[in-house]
């Protein structure tokens, strides 16, 4: 190293250990920090918070994955999970009867799990009559007993402790099957379910060759080790064979996951943005405070070159104290906030790596050279002459590029930390906007105040009188202020109203109105009775009529003679699927291509299916479909393609014909209502009535669902309540930015005669319409972008809340003007004095 | 005979540094009538500029009195200090302490605003004594903008501003080569004496001193009078 490199690098550290009185290096310091700190917390947090709420899915199917079989594991394929070294037991699902005296038959769903079960979630039983207190356990049921569901203990009249007949078992009821976590959703699980070992599934002698059961392997462990297991089986399926995740497998838990997705890179990515706007904030305050010591550096013959080392290597040194001390705080914060999500999700979750931490580093690393550099390489053009004349500033060159590339440099990294490109430019791009728009209107609000001013002239005090020149004078200075404190308040109240709106949301998802029953096999004939009967109850009910058929021929080509389309086509040929047709379009469908029917349909070989449907077989709109109904083909066009909200709990349709085209085949009907708890009479004198009729107790997948959704509800507040505590911080590092200023300006006022009270209205009355200013603009923007988000991104309703926008301007504005006023305390402690030479 | 527009008597003042006590004034008495000019000279480091600070009220003895425009400052606080400056004492300093990121008119208004005058009136008297400096053409100019000659005019426009009754100025040639300095001064004397203004001013240059009328040094915390 040349001894020139030498002595700049020395005399940067001895710079740096100088420069602890000076202002603007700290304020610097304080804003990597923070930057750093947030981000970093930020994406551990959502990281770790995203494992958690994995967990929790996890817990619906009793696993971290599922690998749907046509038959038991193979031993081959059960010796690669145990090399990888998962945890996994097969779960295999029948339908049988249970028959304990010969009037009644009741339709059972067996399920024989193995030792180990369940790997992720819980069980809950109960031994004594509906209504006594319940367990959970975390257990298989032993063998030679069964847990069984409280219908088949109504329909047969059995009690806990009584034996039940299972094929050619007897086998003793231990307790009343409450909740099975992988339970599931929708109708293929309808019969009443029957819980036992695998051990006894041989001595039913129910399953032989050819007998319809369905295989699952349920796989559970670390993410890594649920990777390798993807990689090495999925070469390995069989046609018909899966492996899922519970995402894949249940339909409201993935929306309430990608939403909650969303939402936690949207909080680390305005972490981002909030700590560019402090850092770039500080780093050209920070830079013009260099230019006195620049100046004389050149005066006493230091080089160009050696200024620019010298300026280099602080930054160097600043930036690795404060990118140091960031990760360290980082690291502090999500310990903590790990322990309260440990706790909310009831899981124990793997440490954090530092490795992790990377985005924050490199945020902060772009940020500084990105923000803070152009600035100094600047200031390195000082003429040395400014040492006798103060005046002689530093020349402004062409900086656009610069911040240009810093700028793209942090959007590429916000990507990489959330690795979601369409939001992040997203948010990007509405930054951009947001703040040409900001500094348009921040202008043309000032110039309005300037020509209040003389009308205003002597009526509101020297305190409002200052406060109001101070803005005009230093209209550009101001408009910085609201365009700085616009962009963080847009995106603090953006999230404000997306958590809002996410949250109720999902309340609306689980509505305590939700639909908790379903009624099937009614008759046509039975239905305008049923009707009226549910009607008399007060209970509101939409009746949907359905015909089972089997999906036979994609546009011609029987799906038998197929191998690849039968495959494709997966569960969707092995069972019959529900068919219907209804005259409008429902609330929780969307048509995404086609049209909808209209009355020329009517009648008319037309048909609308689901998406995942549309997907599975590779066909769109034009295509033709054909389902063998008892015995008769059936072929109609698909004529739209629905996305439909399974999260609603409504009854749903894979596919809907056009209507009239279906009323030669006999169809039952299907309602789903809500029972409040005070109505079960009802349904149980229905069914007393047209015993025919099968009631779903769904109320057990609601509760799950919503335990479910009030965890993730608590994990968005958290991380919410991080970002806005950094934003916080971010906001006061920016009012900072303007403190020397205002110090200097209160002592020389203050020499000149001005009271305390009125140094304390002028700043109070100027950091409060400057606030004003930002929170209003930043409520408008705001707004629009989150109706944009809630409606494009989120896929959410919009309602404006008036309430809150009036609560979130009056709390901003408030600690804008109170924190300038705590930056005023300093001067009003000294004599005006000291203060005047403090900035001499 | 009213009252003098500046009286202290045993005006001291010690500063804790480290473990010792340090005396920068021992003792100070002075007296000055309205309309009085008054230098006080010394040394760098005499305590000139601490001396000026007390004087004008902007900082607290240890011990003794002071009477400013014959009101006593030791019972008041600094807001109350400040209000009794308010209008009635103006300031020059070494260096200049304009306001950045105001013009050089609306730096002079400042002190008017602050008395609470119509703006509208306030900027014609700021405007007249600009032109007066010979600044008529840089009133929109910020600080930034001027040298250090024009910025001391400025600050000559705006101590004067108020018509106060006693002016305070701490070296104001301190920052400006020698021509310049000299046109400042004779600024100063002139406005001076046509507002017939008491004058305390702090130097450290002999000539200047001498045109005032009561010449004093400023050596080991005393002020002798020549």
């Amino acid at each position: 190293m040349s001894t020139d490199r030498t002595s700049a690098v020395r005399l940067a550290w001895r710079q740096i250990g100088r420069s602890r009185r000076d202002g603007s290096a700290w304020i610097l310091l304080i804003a990597l920090v923070v930057a750093v700190a947030a981000v970093g917390a930020v994406s551990q947090m959502t990281d770790r918070v995203r494992a958690g709420m994995e967990r929790q899915g996890a817990a619906t199917l009793a696993g971290d994955l599922e690998l749907e079989l046509r038959a038991p594991l193979d031993e081959k394929r059960a010796a690669i999970l145990d090399e990888i070294g998962v945890a996994h037991h097969g779960v295999t699902v029948f339908p049988s009867v249970v028959s304990q005296n010969d009037d009644e038959i009741t339709l059972v769903s067996v399920k024989a799990v193995e030792d180990g079960y369940p790997l992720r979630g819980e069980v809950t039983l109960r031994r004594g009559d509906p209504g006594s207190p319940t367990k959970t356990v975390t257990r298989a049921p032993e063998p030679g007993t069964a847990w069984v569901a409280q219908r088949i203990l109504d329909a047969q009249q059995l009690a806990v402790g009584d034996t039940l007949h299972l094929g050619d078992a007897r086998l003793k009821i231990a307790a009343v099957l409450v909740i099975e976590p992988d339970r599931g959703q929708g109708f293929a699980n309808i019969a009443p379910r029957v819980l036992i070992r695998d051990a006894d599934v041989a001595g039913t002698g129910l399953l032989g060759p050819g007998s319809r059961a369905n295989y699952d392997e349920r796989i559970a462990g670390e993410p890594a080790a649920l990777e390798q297991v993807r990689e090495r089986l999925e070469p390995t399926l069989q046609p018909g064979e899966r492996l899922r995740t519970p995402a894949e497998s249940n339909r409201a838990l993935a929306r309430a996951l990608d939403r909650a997705d969303v939402f936690l890179d949207l909080a680390a990515l305005v972490a981002v943005v909030l700590a560019g706007v402090a850092i770039a904030l500080t780093a050209r305050q920070h830079a013009s405070s260099r230019l006195d010591e620049i100046a004389l550096l050149k005066t006493l013959g230091a080089a160009r070159g050696l200024i620019a080392r010298l300026m280099a290597w602080q930054l160097v040194f600043v930036g690795a104290i404060g990118i140091g001390l960031g990760l360290l705080v980082a690291w502090l914060a999500q310990l903590g906030i790990s322990q309260l999500i440990a706790r909310a999700f009831e899981i124990q979750l793997p440490t954090a790596s530092w490795l992790a931490l990377w985005p924050a580093a490199a945020t902060g690393a772009v940020l500084l050279a990105g923000f803070a550099w152009p600035a100094l390489a600047q200031a390195r053009a000082t003429p040395p002459a400014r040492v006798l004349a103060r005046s002689l500033a530093e020349q402004r060159g062409r900086m656009w590029l610069i911040y240009a590339a810093a700028l793209a440099s942090v959007a590429l990294l916000a990507a990489a930390a959330t690795r979601d490109i369409t939001l992040t430019a997203w948010v990007v791009g509405a930054t951009i906007g947001g703040t040409a728009v900001l500094w348009v209107v921040a202008l043309g609000l000032l110039a309005g105040i300037d020509r209040l001013r003389p009308r205003i002239g002597n009526r509101g005090g020297p305190g409002l009188r200052l406060a109001l020149s101070a803005l005009a004078r230093r209209r550009q200075a101001s408009a910085l202020q609201i365009v700085a404190f616009g962009i963080g308040l847009t995106m603090l109240f953006m999230l404000v109203i997306v958590r809002g709106d996410l949250l109720a949301g999902w309340q609306a998802d689980i509505a305590a109105d939700a639909p908790n029953r379903f009624l099937i096999n009614i008759t046509r004939e039975q239905q305008p009775a049923v009707a009226e009967r549910l009607q008399q109850a007060g209970l509101d009910a939409d009746f949907y009529p359905l015909v089972r058929g089997r999906l036979t021929a994609v546009d011609g080509t029987a799906i038998e003679d197929d191998g690849e389309l039968a495959e494709q086509a997966g569960e969707l040929t092995r069972r019959e699927l529900n068919l219907s047709w209804i005259d409008d379009l429902k609330n929780d469908n969307r048509i995404v291509a086609g049209q909808w029917f209209d009355a020329d349909d009517t009648g008319k070989p037309r048909m609308s299916i689901d998406t995942s449907v549309a997907e599975r077989l590779g066909v769109d709109v034009g295509d033709s479909l054909t389902f063998d109904i008892t015995g008769t083909p059936v072929t109609a066009t698909i004529e739209s393609i629905r996305e439909i909200d399974w999260s609603s709990l409504q009854a749903n349709f894979y596919v809907l014909f056009a209507p009239g085209v279906l009323d030669e085949f006999s169809a039952t009907y299907i309602t789903s209502l809500y029972v409040p708890d005070d109505a079960h009479g009802v349904i149980g004198a229905l069914v007393r009535e047209f015993s025919n009729i099968s009631v779903i107790d769904i109320a057990a997948i609601l509760e799950q669902l919503t335990t479910l959704i009030d965890r993730l509800s608590l994990a968005i507040e958290l991380v919410f309540g991080f970002t806005l505590a950094a934003g916080l911080v971010v906001l006061l590092a920016a009012m900072q930015a303007s403190r020397a200023e205002r110090l200097r300006e209160a002592a020389l006022l203050r020499a000149l005669g001005a009271r305390s009270s009125w140094l304390r209205q002028a700043t109070f009355g100027e950091c409060l319409l400057i606030g004003l200013c930002a929170s209003l603009l930043a409520a408008a923007i705001a707004q629009v972008t989150a109706i944009v988000l809630a409606v494009w991104v989120f896929d959410l309703g919009y309602a404006w809340r008036w309430p809150l926008w009036l609560m979130a301007i009056s709390i901003a504005t408030a600690v804008i003007a109170l924190s300038g006023l705590a930056s005023l305390r300093e001067v009003l402690r000294q004599p005006a004095w000291a203060s005047l030479r403090a900035s001499d | 005979m009213s009252s003098p527009a500046l009286e202290a008597v045993d005006l001291s003042k010690t500063i804790e540094s480290g473990e010792r006590a340090l005396t920068i004034l021992d003792g100070i008495e002075l007296s000055l009538n309205t309309g009085d000019t008054l230098s006080i000279v010394g040394t760098s480091g005499s305590g000139k500029s601490t001396l000026l600070a007390l004087l004008a009220g902007l900082d607290t003895p240890s011990r003794g009195k002071l009477s400013l425009l014959g009101r006593e400052m030791s019972d008041l606080d600094e807001d109350a200090r400040a209000a009794w400056r308010s209008g009635q004492v103006g300031f020059v300093f070494q260096s200049f302490q304009l306001l950045s990121g105001l013009s050089a008119l609306d730096n002079v208004t400042l002190p008017l605003e602050l008395t609470g005058a119509d703006l509208g009136e306030a900027r014609e008297t700021a405007q007249r004594l600009l032109e007066q400096v010979g600044l008529a053409h840089r009133i929109k100019h910020t600080p930034r903008q001027l040298s250090g000659g024009e910025q001391q005019r400025v600050a000559l426009a705006r101590a004067f501003a108020c018509r106060p009754k006693i002016l305070f100025a701490d070296e104001p040639t301190g920052n400006l080569d020698g021509a310049t300095g000299a046109e400042v001064i004779d600024q100063l004397f002139e406005l001076n004496a046509e507002q017939g203004t008491t004058l305390v001013l702090v130097t450290h240059d002999e000539d200047l001193a001498a045109r005032c009328a009561r010449r004093t040094r400023l050596a080991d915390g005393h002020l002798r009078e020549h």
